[in-house]
This record gives C-alpha cells, sequence and structure tokens, in this order.
C-alpha cells in the first residue's frame, strides 16, 4: 500500500467538494470543533455548479400570504410527492436565518430602498421568496463562503480528486485521493466523511459538462444507497446555437415575453399548453420541444427557436441585459435574430439516501448538496437548490463532527482497496495500446446516447437499448481502457479515464430505475406510461450495490406531515406536472 | 429520436491554433504545436481545445463553467490576457499560458503566490461575529456590489496585464486585489481600515493606464470604481497622502500650476491670438502645465501647425492646471475649483472647439471636465474638447502639400489616456504615414504604460521609472531613431528614464515632428 500512497493526512472530517455545499459543511463542522479538510478536485470558489447559479435561492416568505408551509407543499407537488417530508420540513422552517448569516460572512443581497430583501418568483414557487444578488446570486454565495473558509483557516486541498471512501465494518475509516497536480494518492485517514461533489449531469450533454457524479459512485460502492436516481431535471431553453455560447437562458426571456417556435415560424406551446404558453413548467416545455423536433419542426440546428426580436429593442437592453450582453460577446444580436435553444440536463434530483443528519445508511458517511437525494423528490423547484446547500450543510457538518468526536479513529484502513485503487491507475497508465481504449473514445458517443435514450422522453426499447450499452462498456470497454499520456502532472486523460468508471454507474443506476418506474411523474416521463400512476408508483426507488451488483428496493414515501392520499386533486389524477393550487 | 449531428461536424471551414505544449517535469523547454480544428460561426477557443480533447489530444488547461462565472479559463490569447470560453476563435491564434505564473503544464499555472496574497489581505468583513440579524446596507454599497463587485470573477486576467503588477507585485497588490478590498471595505459589517490596507498594498502605484479595464472580461475598471474613490478617501481623511502629491497639491492651489517652469513659462510669451484671414477654424489651445513648463517646443510646435492648417488659434494666458493630477491623487474638491475656473476662461474666448496635445488634459476634459460641469452647474461645456491628432486627421482636410520629406525612422508610443481613455489610436498612425520619408516601426506591445501616468512619478518616481525600463526596452527593440507619441507626460518620463540608461533615440511630441516636416 505503501507503495502508492505519498501523503497520509488525517483529520476528524474530510468534506469533499468546493461547492456551496461542501464549504457551509466545513464551515460548520468547524465551528463544532472538528479538525476539517476540503478536498475538492477543482479550485475553492471557482469549481461546481455554485457559482454560476444565477437566479437566487428561495429563502424569504415575507409575502403575506406566504409561509414555510405554503413553500413546503410548493415542494411536494415540485417533486411529484417523492420528496421525503421530514428534510423539506427542515429546509422550509430553517431558510430565513441563512441569509444573515451569509451576508456575515460578506455576501450582500438586493434589497429595496426600506432595506428589506427584493424577491423573485420562480416556476413552481406560487409566491415571490428567492432572494437574489443581481444575476450572480450563487457567485456571491459561494464568494463569501469561500472567504469564511479562508477565515477558518480550514485546509483545502485544491484539485484533489477523491475516488473512493474506505470502509470497515460499515463505518467510515477514510478515503483515497488522486492529486492532479502530482497524480500521487493521497490517504486519509477520517471517522466522518461529508460527500458534497455536486450532481450528474455531466453524463449527459449539459451545460454543468464538468459534473460527472463522483459522489453517487463513491457513496454506491461504499455502502450507501441512492434514491431517486430516475430523476433527471431538463431545463428547457439551453443555448444551442450560435455555438460558442453555453449554459442556459433564464427563465426572465420568457416572462419578458420570449417566444418558442419551430420551424414553421408557429408558436407551438398553443397546441400543448394554450393558456400558460412558453409560461409552463420547465419539464412540460422540455417535452414538447422534443415532440417538434423529433416530428421534424426543429430549427435550423435541430433546436427550438426562442425570439425577443418582436420585443422593443429598449426591453431587451434592460431587462434581458444579461442575456443579450451574453450573446452579444459572440457578435450574435438577439434584438435581430432568434436564439436556437434545447432542452438540456440541468440538475440530479435523486441522490445519496439519507436521514435527517444527513448521514447514510454507511455510519460516518454523510452527503449534503445536490450529492443527496430527498429533499427535491423527482423534481426540484429553481432556486430551491442554493438555500439547500447551506440548510443541510449546516446540519452536515454539526453533525459529521459530533459522530467523529464522539466515536474518534477506530477501524482499521482497508489496504486492499487502497491497493487497488493504485494497480487501478497503473493499469490504465499501462494498459495495451493495440487493443485498448481511450477515455474519449467513450465519453463522446456515452454521452449522445444518454442523451437519445435516457432523455427527457423515455421508452423501453431505447432504455434497454442504454443498459446493454452500459454492460458493453462494462464488458469490452473498461477492461481495454487506458491512457496515452504518460506524465504525472496534471494529466487530464488520467481524470477523464477515472471518470470513465463513474460514468458506468451513474449511467447504470439511472436507466435501470428509469425502466423500471413505469409511469409518468415530475421529470420522469415515459412516452410507453405517459401518465402518472399514484396506485403503482408512489414510492421512492432505492438502489444499492452488493458485490459488484446493483440491487434495488423500494421504499415508501414519506407522509410525515401531508399524505397525498388526502389531496384528490393530486391523488386521483395522471396528469405528472402538479403545482400547488395555494 | 435521431441523434442531432453536432455543429462541429460540419464546420465552416478549419483553423489552426498554436500551443506551447510543456511539461517541465520532462521537457527541457515548451515546444510550440500546431493543431488544426473545425471552425463554426461563434465557435470559442474553449470549445477548440474541447475539440482537441476528444480527438485525445489532452493539452491541460483548467475550466469549469465555459460561460464566464468561474475565471477558471483565463490564458494569454496572441499576447492578450483572456478567458478561452469568452474568446470567439480565429485562425492563427496563439495559446499561452498566464506569464505571471510559474507554468506548470501547457496552460496550467501555479497561482500559489496569488492564493497567499489573497488569504493575507483577508477579504471577509472583519466583525466579532454574534449574529447580526439587523443591520442596514446601503442602496449605493448594493448598486456597487451589483455593478462592480460581485462581478468579478476573480480570472486574474488583470492581473496579468497591470504594468505595476509586472514590475512589483510584492509592492503593488493589483487591480484584482485592490477591488475585493474595496468589496470587503464597503461591506456594512466590516471593522478593519481597508483604506489603509490598499495605502500599504501600494494604492498610489497604479498608473490609472486602464489595461486591467480594457481586458477585464466583465468591463470592471480597477482605476475608475476603486483606485479614484479609494485615494479620494485618502484625502478627506488626511492619511497616506504622500509627499510628493501634497507638494502637487500645494503648487496647484497657489499658482495653479502641476510643476515648476524650467526655463519660461510658454504661456508668458506666447501671442494670445494668432490671428489669420480666412480661417478654416477657430479654436483654443489648452496648453497644459507640461508643455507651458518643460516641453516649450511642444507648445511652440503646436501653434505652429495650427497655423500651417489656417487654424486661427486663441492661448488664453490665464488658463490653469487642468484638473487631472487632482483627480488622480484624489484631491477632488479642489479639483473641481480648478475645472470651473478654466471653463469660465475658456469659454470667454468663445471658440467652440478646444485643442490640447497633453492625453491627460484631453481625457480630464472630455470626461471629468463634463461630469463636474453636469454636477455643479448642471449643464455641459460650451465647447468641444479634441486631441490634437483626432482633430487633424478627423476635424479638418490636413495640410499635406507643405509636408516636406524627413527621413527618419520612428516609432509610436500610445498614450494610455489617449488610445484607452479617448480611443485615439488610428489617428496619430495616420498622421505619421503622411510625412513623406517617416517610417514608423510598431514596437511590442506599444499600448503598454510607460509609467508616466496616475501620479506615481510624482509620488514614487523610483517605482514609475521601473516601469518605463519595461517601455524602454520594446522602443529599443525596434532600433527606431525617435520614438513619438502624443503626450508631455510620456514625453518627459520616457526622456528622462532613456537618458539615464543612454539610448540614443529622440523622443517627442507628434506635432513636434509634424512641425519640422512644415518647416522642411
Ligand atoms: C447554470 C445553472 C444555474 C443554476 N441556477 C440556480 C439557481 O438560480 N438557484 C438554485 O437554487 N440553483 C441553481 N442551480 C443549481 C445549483 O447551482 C446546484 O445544484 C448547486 O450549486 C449544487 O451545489 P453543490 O455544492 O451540491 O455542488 P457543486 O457546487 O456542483 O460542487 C461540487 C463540488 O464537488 C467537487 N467534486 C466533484 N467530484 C469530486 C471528487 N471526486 N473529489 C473531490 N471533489 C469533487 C467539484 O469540484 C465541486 O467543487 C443552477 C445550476 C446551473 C448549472
Ligand atoms: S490602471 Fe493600469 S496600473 Fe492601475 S491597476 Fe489597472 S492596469 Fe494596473
Ligand atoms: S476585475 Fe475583471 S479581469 Fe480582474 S479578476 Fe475580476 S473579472 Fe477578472
Ligand atoms: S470556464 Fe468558467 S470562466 Fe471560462
Amino acid at each position: 500500500m505503501e507503495h502508492w500512497v505519498k501523503e497520509v493526512v488525517e483529520c476528524d472530517v474530510l468534506v469533499v467538494g468546493g461547492g456551496g455545499a461542501a464549504a457551509f459543511s466545513a464551515i460548520s463542522a468547524q465551528e463544532d470543533k472538528a479538525r476539517v479538510v476540503m478536498a475538492d478536485k477543482g479550485q475553492l470558489g471557482k469549481s461546481g455548479c455554485t457559482p454560476n447559479a444565477h437566479g437566487g435561492m428561495a429563502v424569504a416568505h415575507l409575502h403575506p400570504e406566504d409561509s414555510w408551509r405554503v413553500h413546503f407543499e410548493d415542494t411536494l407537488y415540485g417533486g411529484g410527492f417523492l420528496n421525503d417530508q421530514r428534510l423539506v420540513e427542515i429546509l422550509c422552517k430553517e431558510s430565513l436565518r441563512f441569509i444573515p448569516k451569509l451576508e456575515t460572512f460578506g455576501a450582500i443581497f438586493d434589497r429595496d430602498q426600506n432595506g428589506n430583501y427584493r424577491l423573485r418568483t420562480f416556476g413552481g414557487h406560487s409566491k415571490p421568496r428567492s432572494v437574489y444578488s443581481g444575476d450572480a446570486t450563487g457567485h456571491e454565495l459561494m464568494t463569501s463562503l469561500k472567504r469564511e473558509v479562508m477565515r477558518r483557516n480550514i485546509p483545502i486541498l485544491n484539485e484533489m480528486m477523491i475516488l473512493c471512501v474506505l470502509v470497515d465494518e460499515g463505518r467510515v475509516t477514510g478515503a483515497v485521493g488522486l492529486d492532479k497536480a502530482s497524480s500521487n494518492l493521497c490517504l486519509f485517514r477520517t471517522p466522518a466523511i461529508i460527500l458534497a461533489t455536486g450532481g450528474g449531469v455531466g453524463c449527459w450533454p449539459a451545460a454543468a459538462e464538468r459534473q460527472m457524479g463522483d459522489g453517487y459512485c463513491m457513496a454506491l460502492r461504499a455502502g450507501a444507497e441512492l434514491v431517486d436516481m430516475e430523476f433527471t431535471q431538463y431545463h428547457p431553453t439551453h443555448t444551442w446555437w450560435p455555438y460558442g455560447v453555453r449554459g442556459s437562458v433564464s427563465e426572465s426571456v420568457r416572462s419578458e415575453g420570449g417566444q418558442l417556435t419551430n420551424s414553421r415560424g408557429e408558436r407551438f406551446m398553443k397546441r400543448y399548453s394554450p393558456e400558460r404558453m412558453e409560461l409552463s413548467t420547465r419539464d412540460f416545455i422540455s417535452i414538447c420541444e422534443y415532440r417538434e423536433i423529433t416530428e421534424g419542426r426543429g430549427s435550423k440546428s435541430q433546436g427550438i427557436y426562442l425570439s425577443v426580436t418582436h420585443l422593443p429593442p429598449e426591453v431587451i437592453e434592460n431587462r434581458l441585459r444579461t442575456v443579450f450582453n451574453k450573446y452579444l460577446v459572440y457578435g450574435y444580436d438577439i434584438r435581430k435574430e432568434p436564439m436556437e435553444i434545447r432542452f438540456r440536463p440541468h440538475y440530479s434530483n435523486g441522490g445519496v439516501l439519507v436521514n435527517e443528519r444527513m448521514e447514510s445508511r454507511v455510519s460516518g458517511l454523510f452527503a449534503v448538496g445536490e450529492t443527496a437525494g430527498g429533499v427535491h423528490g423527482g423534481n426540484r423547484l429553481g432556486t430551491n437548490s442554493l438555500i439547500d446547500l447551506v440548510v443541510f450543510g449546516e446540519i452536515a457538518g454539526r453533525e459529521a463532527a459530533d459522530k467523529a468526536l464522539k466515536q474518534g479513529h477506530t477501524g482499521k484502513i482497508d489496504r486492499d482497496a487502497v491497493r487497488e485503487e493504485g494497480e487501478r491507475i497503473e493499469r490504465l497508465v499501462n494498459g495495451n495500446p493495440r487493443e485498448g481504449i481511450r477515455a474519449m473514445s467513450i465519453r463522446r458517443p456515452h454521452t449522445e446516447m444518454m442523451d437519445l435514450y435516457m432523455g427527457v422522453f423515455r421508452n423501453e426499447s431505447g432504455m434497454k437499448k442504454m443498459v446493454e450499452e452500459v454492460e458493453k462498456l462494462k464488458e469490452d470497454d473498461l477492461p481495454r481502457l487506458y491512457v496515452a499520456d504518460q506524465s504525472k502532472r496534471y494529466n487530464y486523460e488520467l481524470i477523464d479515464a477515472l471518470e470513465t468508471f463513474v460514468r458506468v454507474d451513474i449511467e447504470e443506476v439511472s436507466t435501470r430505475g428509469a425502466l423500471m418506474r413505469k409511469e409518468s411523474r415530475a421529470t420522469h416521463y415515459r412516452e410507453d406510461y405517459p401518465k402518472m400512476d399514484n396506485q403503482q408508483w408512489l414510492k421512492n426507488l432505492v438502489f444499492s450495490m452488493e458485490n459488484g451488483e446493483l440491487k434495488h428496493r423500494f421504499k415508501p414515501v414519506d407522509k410525515s406531515v401531508l399524505d397525498p392520499e388526502n389531496i384528490p386533486e393530486f391523488f386521483d389524477s395522471d396528469f405528472p406536472w402538479h403545482e400547488s393550487e395555494i | 429520436m435521431t441523434a442531432y449531428i453536432l455543429p462541429i461536424e460540419k464546420p465552416e471551414k478549419m483553423v489552426q491554433i498554436h500551443v506551447p505544449r510543456y511539461n517541465p517535469e520532462v521537457d527541457a523547454t515548451p515546444e510550440m504545436l500546431t493543431y488544426t480544428v473545425p471552425f463554426v460561426p461563434t465557435m470559442t477557443v474553449m470549445q477548440a481545445l474541447e475539440y482537441l480533447w476528444d480527438q485525445g489530444e489532452y493539452i491541460a488547461f483548467r475550466s469549469n463553467c465555459r460561460e464566464f462565472t468561474c475565471g477558471s479559463c483565463a490564458i494569454l490569447i496572441n499576447g492578450e490576457p483572456r478567458l478561452a470560453c469568452m474568446t470567439v476563435l480565429q485562425d492563427g491564434m496563439k495559446l499561452e499560458p498566464l506569464s505571471l505564473f510559474p507554468t506548470l503544464r501547457d496552460l496550467v499555472v501555479d497561482q500559489t503566490k496569488l492564493l497567499k496574497k489573497y488569504a493575507n489581505l483577508r477579504l471577509w468583513p472583519d466583525n466579532p461575529r454574534v449574529c447580526f440579524d439587523d443591520f442596514q446596507v446601503s442602496p449605493q454599497t448594493i448598486r456597487r456590489y451589483g455593478d462592480i463587485y460581485s462581478r468579478c470573477v476573480e480570472c486574474y486576467c488583470c492581473l496579468e496585464a497591470c504594468p505595476s503588477v509586472a514590475v512589483d507585485w510584492e509592492s503593488y497588490a493589483g487591480p484584482m486585489l485592490m477591488i475585493q478590498l474595496a468589496r470587503v471595505g464597503e461591506h456594512p459589517l466590516d471593522q478593519e481600515d481597508r483604506l489603509k490596507m490598499a495605502v500599504a498594498n501600494g494604492l498610489y502605484l497604479c498608473t490609472t493606464c486602464k489595461k486591467c479595464e480594457e481586458v477585464c472580461p466583465l468591463d470592471i475598471s480597477c482605476p475608475r470604481d476603486v483606485t479614484e474613490n479609494f485615494r479620494a478617501q485618502v484625502v478627506d481623511r488626511g492619511i497616506g497622502l504622500l509627499k510628493g502629491h501634497q507638494e502637487v497639491i500645494a503648487r496647484i492651489k497657489e499658482n495653479g500650476k502641476y510643476t515648476t517652469a524650467k526655463g519660461k513659462s510658454f504661456l508668458e510669451t506666447v501671442r494670445e491670438k494668432e490671428e489669420m484671414g480666412n480661417p478654416v477654424d477657430r479654436v483654443a489651445f489648452f496648453v497644459g502645465c507640461l508643455a507651458d513648463l518643460h516641453l516649450q517646443d511642444s507648445a511652440s510646435a503646436m501653434v505652429d501647425v495650427l497655423k500651417r492648417n489656417r487654424v486661427e488659434v486663441v492661448t488664453p494666458k490665464e488658463q490653469i492646471c487642468c484638473g487631472s493630477p487632482l483627480i488622480r491623487i484624489g484631491e477632488v474638491g479642489l479639483a473641481e475649483e480648478v475645472v470651473l475656473k478654466n471653463v469660465d476662461i475658456l469659454e470667454r474666448s468663445g471658440v467652440e472647439r478646444v485643442v490640447t496635445i497633453c492625453a491627460h488634459c484631453a481625457f480630464t476634459m472630455r470626461e471629468d471636465w463634463t461630469k463636474i460641469l453636469a454636477a455643479k452647474r448642471g449643464r455641459s461645456p460650451k465647447f468641444e474638447v479634441f486631441d490634437i491628432s483626432e482633430y487633424l486627421a478627423r476635424k479638418i482636410q490636413i495640410n499635406t502639400e507643405d509636408l516636406k520629406p524627413l527621413t527618419m525612422s520612428v516609432t509610436y508610443h500610445d498614450p494610455c489616456y489617449l488610445n484607452r481613455g479617448l480611443d485615439v489610436s488610428k489617428e496619430p498612425r495616420e498622421l505619421l504615414k503622411k510625412i513623406p520619408g517617416v517610417r514608423l516601426i510598431e514596437m511590442e506591445k506599444s499600448d503598454r504604460c510607460c509609467g508616466g501616468g496616475g501620479e506615481v512619478k510624482d509620488g514614487a518616481p523610483q517605482f514609475a521609472k521601473a516601469i518605463t525600463s519595461v517601455k524602454i526596452k520594446s522602443i529599443q527593440k525596434t532600433s527606431a531613431e525617435a520614438v513619438v507619441t502624443a503626450c508631455p507626460h510620456c514625453v518627459e518620463q520616457i526622456a528622462e528614464v532613456s537618458a539615464d540608461s543612454g539610448a540614443s533615440y529622440q523622443c517627442f511630441n507628434i506635432v513636434e515632428l509634424l512641425s519640422r516636416s512644415y518647416q522642411g
């Protein structure tokens, strides 16, 4: 083992990740006197999705008709009642006190002349309750968290990719990481680990293409369970053409009057949702776009047109300033030409199954943020994520510290597992080029396949095809995978190869889950089962891994606060997309 | 659904990019390699790098968001620091790692030094961390956070480009860190004296050259939004003002001049009116302190050039300093007095156009005067201001007939306040090309600050000279016989440091070259 490991780090709590959830967990764990170390695959403050979130965070129930309970119900309707209601209750009750806390760390949120927070309304929220900082809410949040981490002198290992969690008799004992700068392995000895590695939509062609779902894979392999992994949120207006522009086009374009049209210039939403038109939910619009494209009415580049050319130029220049400027950077004038957009994966709704302490079934293994499942059920409402990071970050940090300090460093380091990591890397680097396959030859086609078969519109034959592809990947490709680049410094090909292993698990869990769920609900839409089926499917699908094989079980949904059976408008309906009526 | 065709699969054309591949662990030096990539309209440099990854060429580079919000992907593109995800690909582009940091591999650099500086500045609100549930944030703070501070993605482009950081990063923390200091200083819960920290970190070492603003992908301006603000606070609070700057303020207070005379003042000798029959235009000449007191030849040349172009010149003798040094130092109150006085003097002369030979005067008159007048008198000046190159090239038909050959090779230095301040860089070059026999040799980075601005040369002369030395190297590389520029501050700074280092070329204002050519 020593042969592989060049560095050993000992701590009470290891936080894996460098996004909002990771930073807040680290702060909270240190507050509770634990010795914390953070390890981030990227660079703290620059990695993950947190700095890229624009819109806002749903925290403030300041509207006279708003309350934690209204927020709670909105969240459940959005999630198709698959949410863990205990977690949602915590989210909605705790949220408001975090805003002053973040401001104490250095953030500034928009306020009106009287000093009250300004609020935005987002899809699925029945009241305006999202606090924001211009169009850079996530960036502002991350800036303040990063500085609080620095103020507390919490050690942060940047560009350290954690590869696996070490477990002894159902208890966390450590982790193995790869230092990107040297390709050396680092062994962490720790009784508590918080996985805050974000989502896994990078397995699809997504905006957040760098987020591969490492945490899901590590948790699964350490013995934890994953829940609701068949639910991937699509964003309906993701940039598509012009080619250089990346990321999503804010919902505000549609709320200001932007029109979705097909190749015939028809506002096709009138056929699907004549009342709400462009303001329907994210998932529903994505599905309509899909239909238009498949039926041959897609735009020039096989997307959909999103046009604001009919709006007065002043409206575009002022109220849609961010989007307008973004396109202008690439020399494209949206006052004159339509954008071509397309639905794109945006968020992993499911994740590691955790309890109210954010702990998985592996003692000492915590998950938080997009890595954790349960809070958002089958679909996350816009702006519910950023607040999730801090509310549950605080809990995860506190509980992990508590566990570590009470339990201390017990249990053995699984030397075999460490050796396996070392050997895996050696195999990759010394693989046989003649029969070998390189990571990029897997990444690109698989990304496209996930879009094709596991996209916004799913059916049995497509998903079966995908399962076959995953099997092929596991059996034929993985053993042949090799890395042509032999150097140890910043070997991005090696990272790409290691991520291929993660991809296998994410593809398999989500496809098998989606294949199993024979209904449509929230972000999971099946062509062959287009209706919601509350009799059969008001339950969560949970995956675990035993001896390298996936196992599944069903878990009844949590009804501790609100029983959907008592809501006939929801329970008796078979329409997959509901919104709170309140 | 059939798989869609990626736009990159039907490229418009193929283009080439050049990237130095380098792994210091094994390579002695970087090897510049050329790659051919498909191009689709608006495709970015980052997409080209990603395309190469897909082909198995794993050029090392950092990235994350790909939509200019994380600041990970700054590299040098054709020598300028830019975000790879924000830069549209062009044929022949050269991509290099930022030069401010050691290269780790290919385009990846070691930012440890920056992170240390960052931590040392303690950029978090410094307070006892009791619970602050109810504190006020002023609307102005919210606006400044939204417009400036929150937009900075910490990409380090500005640090890479800053001439002051380049000569001594230990003394001057650099634009990004100044912006961050201002950010936390404006936070209502911060109790630390950020102004003192700014001064200790080289607040007066910024030449206000605006290079950082030019390269900032988010268009944040450190000199305008941060440096001058901080400096105004220095004067307000009476802390940390440098001796040289106190003297400048005292001189302007006393006799309206920024410096003391070397030789006879031009304004004392000049004829107030140069009348002529049938003039093509009538202008006032705003001389500026340096041309009046140190570089009298350029002022005389200016009058000569205008006369030869049949422009009637009025040179009001009571004119005083334009106020630029005061604004750059932070003495805003006195600057306002000076400006209003000058406006009255110029308006009394009844001209509609004022011309200058000083980039600082031209910029200050056009930008700051307009603001001050609007604030104080609710109106704009009754005259327009032009730099002489701009005036000759755009406003009138320049007399080229009388230009006689001058056999000389020259290189042109772009004054920051003219080039980035007023977007005048083509005009002087056009004029140079009109002089028969003059051969223009462009220097490397002609737009790089010479160290003459921002009042650094009066406050910290040695530091300014270090910046000038970098400039001098690029001048010398051209082997030109003369360096021509369009600002007395640049002329004086370059000439002085060149003389110290024994350089052989001459250095003068462009009007002097024109005047020589007219005189034959
Ligand atoms: C364009 C966009 C806009 C959005 N807008 C909003 C919004 O307005 N409101 C809202 O609430 N939500 C929004 N979201 C969603 C929200 O930003 C994310 O869900 C949230 O930031 C996730 O935070 P996180 O801390 O869980 O993970 P992330 O911020 O994604 O961080 C994951 C971290 O884990 C690290 N990591 C990954 N793998 C490893 C490994 N193996 N070892 C070590 N470290 C690892 C990464 O480097 C990264 O630092 C948006 C998302 C996107 C993409
Ligand atoms: S204005 Fe010039 S000297 Fe000042 S910070 Fe910007 S680049 Fe540096
Ligand atoms: S000020 Fe601009 S250039 Fe400088 S770090 Fe911030 S975003 Fe980058
Ligand atoms: S990749 Fe984030 S700024 Fe370019």
